[in-house]
């Protein structure tokens, strides 16, 4: 399992291609998962990539207002709330999940958050009991 | 419908401390409107617990299940073979359902994954609030369709008392004065000399006053005949 997983919303991941294009590399420890829609991302499937082996989860949804599906980025937004009170709860770190939004032509956002992501990743390390706001 | 909130998932794991095999069983009625105890907030649960369990190097199996209704034996008879050989069920489903379960599952102990509160009804997205206070002697024909007894924070059954202001109730300025919202209601019925009627003190004993209450509907009861068929529950 990859050190992150980036689940990413098809109609941004645009940006991904885009920066290929441009000649921006995409770190190798990120994996990436195409989803419909950011939306669709609820709290179980973070968990369960935790789970899995990932040390962190990047979800990358549309702009504001400009969800296919006219809220969907809305509910992913609350998902990962609800994602990130439940890694409290359970002595976890909240930020080994993170939300950005990027339009299909954010390229250079896009890599930047998950360089972010991966470095936070090396950073929290394997997933331990106790952990809390790191 | 039944409104419950989840527990806190520390008190949960403290829970199901040192049982190796849990059940975490949802209800897909009220428990699921309130967004409790539907197959969702299952799902969430039960990754969160084998989350814990892997990060913390325990040997736990968490399986899944979602009945329709847990309060009834039917439904929750036919998860017989998921209940068999756990050490516990935890039940996402109200007081009710977790107590039929435990009920048709005497071997298995069943834990309460929620916390019960009372009977409402959703007023917007994510937003649940009380509407019946389940007294077995309804008024609601007398106070323009809102029950005195469940929103009134004194339960006053002729208001208002001195501490509405504006609207609102003395215990918090959020909270509306139920016997306000009475008066407007009865005004826009075209009722509003309902107000004057005074309801005189309140039976108890069909409340819980009466100890655990027992409703028979005599044309539903089964005959001896019946029964000796093993037609029914």
């Amino acid at each position: 399992m990859n050190n992150v997983v980036a689940l990413i919303c098809s109609a941004a991941l645009g940006a991904l291609e885009l920066a290929r294009e441009n000649g921006l590399s995409v770190p190798e420890e990120v994996a990436v998962v195409e989803v419909p829609c950011s939306g669709r991302v609820d709290e179980a499937t973070v968990l369960r990539t935790l789970r899995k082996g990932a040390r962190a989860v990047l979800v990358v949804g549309c702009l504001m207002g400009n969800c296919r599906f006219s809220t969907g980025n809305h509910e992913a937004h609350r998902n990962i709330d609800e994602a990130k009170h439940i890694l409290r709860q359970l002595g976890l770190a909240p930020e080994r999940v993170e939300i950005i939004e990027v339009s299909s032509i954010q390229y250079v956002k896009l890599v930047n958050a998950m360089n972010a992501m991966t470095e936070q990743a090396e950073r929290l390390g394997p997933i331990r009991l106790m952990e809390g706001d790191r | 419908m039944i409104i419950a909130e989840q527990k806190e998932i520390a008190r949960i794991i403290e829970m199901i401390d040192g049982r190796r095999s849990v059940l975490v069983a949802g209800c897909r009625s009220c428990v699921a409107v309130c967004q409790a105890g539907g197959e969702r907030e299952v799902a969430a649960l039960a990754e969160a617990l084998r989350l814990h369990a892997a990060a913390g190097g325990l040997e736990r199996s968490v399986e899944t299940v979602t009945v329709e209704r847990q309060c009834e034996k039917e439904w929750v008879q036919e998860i017989a073979h998921l209940v068999e050989g756990k050490d516990a069920v935890l039940s996402l489903a109200c007081g009710v359902g977790a107590q039929v379960m435990q009920a048709l599952y005497p071997e298995v102990q069943v834990l309460p994954g929620l916390n019960t509160s009372n009977m409402g009804a959703p007023v917007e997205q994510g937003v649940y609030e009380e509407r019946c206070g389940g007294c077995g002697d309804c008024v609601l024909h007398l106070t323009g369709g809102i029950c005195p007894v469940a929103r009134c924070s004194k339960s006053l059954l002729n208001g208002p008392c001195g501490g509405s202001q504006n609207g609102r109730c003395e215990i918090d300025p959020e909270t509306p004065c139920a016997w306000e919202l009475i008066y407007r209601s009865l005004v826009r019925l075209g009722h509003p000399e309902l107000i004057e009627v005074n309801i005189p003190p309140k039976d108890w004993m069909p409340s819980r006053h009466g100890g655990p209450r027992r409703i028979v509907r005599k044309s539903a009861v089964l005959s001896d005949e019946e029964r000796d068929r093993g037609v029914g529950l």
